[in-house]
């Protein structure tokens, strides 16, 4: 082969080795380092020879577009997945970065280069093949120069304090004044969150762009640091306008936000404008705001406030303030918030809510003034002594503020207010100014009446929440309902309106009786209150006296007692109602009933749920003619009144329903013979009222115009108490309960129980009939033993008495205590006695069937009458009860009535004669000042008497209540035979008894005495 | 010689053909040798959603699966067949609390170790997660470090972290206190530029250096051994090395983030092949961390994938 031709063999396998298209472009600059991030610069990509892991495609398309792949983020990402760098937060909340593989919108402007550039025209940050927004319009390596340290690399410009942010969006950074949040703007205190969230600021805490945008790893939309879900980054900074809630709101003094409006409808102006609404419709700090691009002057609200035109765009109820009173620029355009906001130039709103920064509740704008209830407290800033409307105070009496509604008996149709300052309704809350009055409107009735300074107001308009005059007038009863049953009662100003106008001279259905403002006495009285009783008595005493409204309606000199503590009657008031106490109230049917709360009231007046006292309000309602459900209407001004009616809280029937609401302890006289309705229907009291037609109660007592203590309704009988002389009315001959007398020998009255060892557990009772301690004068009467209001003591539910005819015994009798079968009722008071029981002279024992002078036996008559006879005794001495025997003195008379031959004791008779009754002796011993003292051994005189000097009978040596002389005890309960150291012997001590008179012999004398087989066996004696 | 020279046309025609022949045959594409691997199971899901850019994987000699879920800034406990079992951590700074936690490593008692990057430690926790103890990092001039992984020598329990404010490789001790280490920044043997995730093997310790491209074989001592791998986009090339791991004969398994493949070395550092699952290679999202259990299982750290792909090797 020629060479020539070799030649050309060679140079053609060399161009097909080396065959070169258009990669001969790639081959630029394939330097490592570039291709770092360069990758299709790599040699690699332009052989033919070998096949790359990945293919060669300078320019892909991706999610953002056509462009180099360079900047196709998954070059970034690489690098910046941790290993290298960590921008790991980008891919993490990719969905919040800034936008890419979009094109710019008409809200930004992409700059452009300048004259002395290669390319004036050109983007300064340019946008891909597709002109849309991708990693390359910001990011390049070749942007800032990597040598400086103020601002970022890899980005186009440098980025100080945001400044690469405002290339673009240039529009946003004109401050509030050109509608746009503040940058460069000091914040005192960054909060750690924003920190921790990737905000950053500028120098000195300037608030920047980056503060609220975090370009890439954001969390919330608008590339925001966090979410502003509810424009809870804007709570971040402006921590003391971003209120959780509305409570907090009021406590923050800022407009709430978080909340739902149920009042406030925000129009679709406000969201025309660019206002926001929270996910379910919340109102955030957006709804008002707008950060960018909102309205010049506008203070980055989304419209213009100018004479509070924002507020009143939502708040359409407020509007009528403009044209009332209330608008302080009519009475002084001067006039200046707490911000140094002259109304006249700020608007209506601003003279009283700032929306941020307020002071107190409601963003009030002024100093508010002292009071008991924080809204009203916002309304006494101006109604107060020498502020703007000092001539329109409330007086020193005014309606009660901070009271909680719910302590009204139905639920109040006002508003009442927390204790933070919010409104609520349903009978929640608490009374306040503006529960009653709306500051914003003067005509309830009509929001476009307008009124100004000077004008005449009245109940129609004032800005009442309802109006309250002429036929309109329910303002009072939008919660004091329950008052409406006044209306044509005698208590309705309609029905005096001649009288009321000696009052207060504003006749009304309430204002008769009652000023909201500037009352005269408690519960907001319109007259003159009457001294000396307690504050609610004395409102109703204004007119029940004898020359007032209500002079044919006086209490009189002996009225039921006011200004009593409730507790007195063993009652324990709570919230929760009323209880009995268990100790006062033994009975058990009555312990389970239930018991009424009444009102009771505290020295001051006011309505108190504990440890209250009783007041003419507490069994009247001066509001309800009737109690029953069914009201009774019209009741004339000279209709009279009655147990149902009357203005009483409990209708009063024929169980006394009202009285025995608190004096439950006498419910059980309408079950006995003392309920006048049984026994003497026809019987009246003092007042003229018939038994049968009235409460029992009524048929003994009434409330007011008494005869007397114990509001006596009937006449005084004989006797030496008051209470003794309450019984002697009907227990005396020709009294209605003449079957029932004592007898001319009876149980001593007016008795001191000093005499029977001074104590007791019976009640004992002054010469007044009231009920004293023995020490203050109480002595014994009728009521000591009896209980007239309980036939029977140990069941209050027993009808057993609720008979004319039926008989008692000592078990029932209206007795306090059974005095049967053991003779409880006697022993209370003769304790020296109550060993009797169970010893051989309680006949249970040894006489079950014998009867005593009245045929009771002991079970009906109990231990202590089968001797002796309570009342209707056959003779004074110890009030013998049984018929007595053969002896020389009336003592041994009485024994031998039991110790005789054919009595019930013939067993026990002494078989020597008695003791010499010659003998007349003096006792040594005295006697102590509460009863006989061991040892003592007393002598009788001839009548029987105990006596120091006098006849030696049977009880000198024996007391017939006591077994055994040293041991103070019950007896054994069964018959036993006795010994000298017992058979009631008064004492076996040497220094006593027998052995006092006879020495060493005594006991062989009385054993002559007692015993006949001893008296046979001794010498002396046989 | 007449006759030699009757078809001088002819003959040189026949040459030039058979050159060209030659030539086209020598210059013939090479493909990308593939080695298949079965895939199991991935790991996708915590216990409330999804995995959030996955970074490291570490098992257990139990063949516990420990996973650093780094977007969620805790680390994910699963048994040897993929079910859930724990969670370690949250975001946070306390301790037990994790700041973009990167590179996980178990030593032989089970004992588990984190990177806690931003919180500039090492936490250590034990194999049921309670906190044990931890040890801080520091980095260029003494300023807080940034640990991109840790392993534990199976033979010494020396601690090795990678520590890449100051390209180098830092020495604890089984307490955590620092012995020293080696490497700076730079393009030479014991220079790294970013070193990433590393292992310790048979007494070597397999680092990788992302942008120098290849990874390095040293001994405990950090006496250099070997590299695998080089810069490019050919098989046996990296361009953004980021997993190493070591299978029961000694191959060598790499991930490469940006080219989403798992290149493998045997023994002898030599390239074999690429991953594959089908006849294709196995393309992986974003691949970082990359571990084998005693069962030559392969786990891939997919972080764009926010899953871990597990395959059987053989």
């Amino acid at each position: 082969m020629p060479a020539r031709y070799l030649v050309v063999v060679i140079f053609l396998l060399a161009g097909f080795l080396f065959q070169v298209d258009d990669a001969q472009a790639r081959r630029i600059a394939a330097k490592r380092e570039c291709s770092i991030c360069h990758i299709m610069w790599l040699d690699d990509f332009q052989r033919t020879d070998v096949t790359t892991l990945i293919p060669y495609d300078p320019k892909p398309v991706v999610d953002t577009g056509k462009q180099d792949v360079v900047s196709e983020e998954r070059n970034c990402f690489s690098c910046h997945d941790g290993f290298v760098l960590d921008s790991r937060f980008v891919w993490q909340n990719k969905k919040y970065s800034h936008p890419v593989g979009v094109k710019p919108s008409e809200k930004v402007s992409l700059p452009t280069g300048n004259e002395d550039q290669m390319r004036p025209e050109e983007n300064l940050f340019p946008l891909n093949n597709d002109g849309k927004v991708y990693c390359g319009t910001c990011h390049s390596a070749h942007g800032v120069n990597w040598k400086q340290k103020e601002s970022p690399v890899f980005l186009r410009a440098k980025n100080i304090e945001s400044s690469f942010c405002l290339n673009c969006h240039r529009n946003r950074s004109t401050g509030p004044k050109g509608g746009n949040h503040p940058i460069h703007k000091k914040l005192e205190n960054i909060p750690a969150e924003l920190l921790e969230a990737g905000s950053k600021f500028g120098k000195d805490g300037a608030v920047i762009c980056q503060s609220c945008h975090r370009i890439h790893g954001g969390r919330g939309e608008k590339v925001l640091v966090a979410s502003n879900e509810n424009s809870a980054l804007c709570g971040k900074c402006h921590s003391d306008r971003y209120a959780k809630d509305k409570t907090e709101s009021t406590r923050m003094g800022t407009h709430p936000v978080n909340i739902v409006s149920k009042t406030v409808e925000i129009p679709e102006e406000i969201t025309k404008k660019g206002g926001k609404l929270g996910k379910n419709g919340e109102i955030i700090c957006q709804t008002c705001h707008r950060p960018h691009l909102a309205e010049k002057d506008a203070a980055i609200l989304v419209k213009r406030n100018e004479d509070s035109a924002l507020c009143q765009t939502c708040h359409i109820r407020e509007r009528p303030v403009k044209h009332s009173k209330h608008n302080i620029a009519l009475e002084d355009k001067g006039d200046k918030n707490i911000r140094g906001q002259e109304v006249g130039k700020t608007g209506v709103c601003s003279a009283c809510h700032v929306p941020h920064g307020g002071k107190g509740p409601r963003m009030w704008a002024r100093t508010p003034g002292k009071g008991p209830e924080i809204v009203s407290r916002l309304c006494l800033s101006c109604h107060s002594k020498g502020k703007i409307a000092e001539h329109k105070q409330v007086g020193p009496i005014s309606h009660p503020l901070g009271r909680a509604l719910s302590r009204l008996e139905q639920p109040a149709r006002l508003p009442g207010f927390t204790k933070e300052g919010l409104k609520k309704t349903g009978g929640k809350g608490r009374v306040s100014c503006a529960s009653c009055h709306n500051p914003h409107q003067w005509d309830p009735d009509d929001p476009g009446k307008a009124s100004k300074p000077g004008d005449p107001s009245d109940a129609g308009n004032r800005f009442l929440r309802i109006a309250n005059d002429g036929p309109r007038a329910n303002l009072c009863r939008a919660c004091h309902r329950e008052k409406g049953g006044v209306r044509g009662t005698k208590h309705d100003g309609a029905n005096m309106d001649a009288l009321a106008k000696a009052g207060n001279g504003a006749p009304g259905l309430c204002k008769t009786c009652h000023l909201v403002h500037k009352g005269k006495g408690p519960r907001l009285w319109a007259r003159k209150p009457m001294p000396g009783v307690d504050p609610v008595s004395s409102i109703c005493l204004s007119c029940h006296n004898e020359k007032g409204l209500g002079k044919k309606k006086t209490i009189g000199e002996h009225s039921h007692p006011v200004a009593a503590p409730i507790a007195n009657l063993g009652i324990t008031a709570g919230p929760d109602g009323w209880a009995t106490d268990a100790k006062k109230n033994p009975g058990k049917s009555i312990k389970n009933q239930t018991i009424k709360p009444l009102p009771i009231y505290d020295d001051k007046g006011r309505r108190v749920y504990k440890d209250g006292r009783v007041t003419c309000a507490s069994c009247h309602d001066p509001h309800r003619w009737s109690a029953a459900p069914t009201p009774v209407k019209g009741a004339a001004l000279t209709a009279e009144g009655d147990g149902k009616t009357s203005f009483l809280r409990i209708p009063n029937g024929r169980k006394g329903e009202l009285c025995a609401n608190c004096h439950f302890d006498k419910r059980p006289v309408a079950l006995s013979k003392h309920n006048l309705a049984i026994t003497a229907p026809a019987e009246k009291n003092l007042v003229g009222q018939v038994a049968k037609d009235v409460a029992v109660c009524n048929n003994c007592h009434v409330p007011h115009n008494a005869g007397g203590a114990k509001l006596w309704a009937r006449q005084y009988g004989a006797g030496g108490d008051k209470a003794e002389s309450m019984c002697r009315d009907c227990h005396r001959k020709g009294g209605i309960a003449q079957k029932k007398l004592t007898g001319d020998i009876s149980h001593p009255l007016q008795a001191d129980i000093k005499a029977v060892g001074g104590r007791t557990r019976l009640p004992l009772f002054n010469k007044d009939g009231a009920r004293k301690g023995a020490k203050a004068g109480g002595r014994v009467s009728c009521p000591s033993c009896h209980n007239p209001h309980q036939w029977d003591p140990l069941d209050p539910a027993s009808t057993a008495g609720a008979d004319a005819k039926a008989e008692g015994d000592a078990g029932t009798s209206f007795l306090r205590i059974p005095a049967a079968p053991a003779g409880d009722l006697c022993a209370d008071c003769h304790r020296a006695q109550r060993f009797i029981k169970d010893t051989d002279h309680d006949l249970r024992i040894t006489a079950p069937d014998a009867k005593n002078s009245h045929g009771q036996t002991v079970q009906e008559s109990g231990v202590c009458q089968q001797c002796h006879s309570v009342h209707n005794a056959e003779q004074a001495l110890r009030l013998w009860g049984r018929k007595p025997g053969e002896g020389q003195d009336p003592n041994e008379r009485m024994c031998r009535g039991c110790h005789g031959k054919g009595r019930v004791a013939e067993r026990k008779i002494p078989v020597k004669k008695n003791h010499p009754a010659k003998v007349q002796a003096q006792n040594l011993r005295r006697r102590a000042r509460r009863g006989p003292v061991r040892g003592y051994t007393p002598l009788f005189d001839d009548q029987g008497r105990v006596a120091n000097t006098g006849v030696i009978s049977c009880p000198t040596c024996h007391n017939p209540h006591r077994w055994s002389p040293v041991v103070m005890e019950y007896g054994p309960g069964e018959n036993v035979e006795g010994s000298a150291r017992n058979s009631f012997l008064r004492n076996r001590s040497k220094l006593a008894l027998c052995s006092n008179c006879h020495g060493m012999d005594a006991l062989f004398r009385y054993k002559y005495f007692h015993g006949e087989s001893s008296r046979k066996k001794h010498q002396l004696y046989r | 010689m007449s006759q030699r020279n009757r078809f001088p046309g002819t003959r040189l025609a026949i040459l030039v053909v058979l050159l060209l022949s030659a030539c086209s045959i020598a210059l013939a594409k090479e493909g990308i040798p593939l080695g298949k691997a079965e895939h199991l199971f991935d790991l996708d899901k915590g216990p409330d959603g999804p995995l959030s850019l996955p970074s490291d994987i570490a098992i257990a000699k139990d063949n516990r699966i420990y996973v650093v879920d780094g977007g969620h800034h805790r680390v994910l406990a699963y048994g040897p067949e993929g079910d859930y079992l724990f969670t370690i951590g949250k975001r946070g700074r306390a301790k037990g609390e994790f700041m973009g936690p990167l590179g996980i490593g178990v030593d032989n008692a089970g004992l588990v170790y984190v990177a806690d990057k931003d919180n500039h430690r090492v936490q250590v926790f034990d194999r049921d997660g309670a906190y044990k103890f931890d040890f801080g990092i520091r980095g260029k001039n003494a300023k807080p470090g940034s640990p991109i992984d840790v392993a534990v020598s199976s033979k010494t329990g020396l601690i090795f972290v990678t520590e890449n404010t100051q390209h180098r490789i830092l020495v604890f001790d089984t307490d955590g206190t620092l012995l020293g280490g080696w490497g700076k920044e730079g393009v030479q043997r014991k220079q790294f530029r970013y070193p990433g995730t590393l292992i310790v093997r048979d007494g070597n310790v397999y680092i990788v250096d992302i942008l120098n491209t290849v990874v390095k074989i040293f001994d405990e001592r950090g006496q250099y051994q070997y590299k695998v791998g080089e810069w490019g986009v050919l098989p046996g090339q990296f361009y953004r090395p980021k997993g190493v791991a070591v299978d029961s004969h000694g191959w060598i398994y790499v991930t490469d983030s940006y080219m989403d493949v798992v290149e493998v070395f045997n023994s002898k550092y030599e390239f074999t092949h690429v991953l594959a699952s089908g006849d294709q290679k196995h393309k992986f999202f974003a691949p970082a961390g990359i571990a084998v259990d005693s069962r030559d299982r392969l786990y891939v750290a997919e972080m764009l994938g926010n899953k871990v792909s597990v395959f059987k090797l053989r």
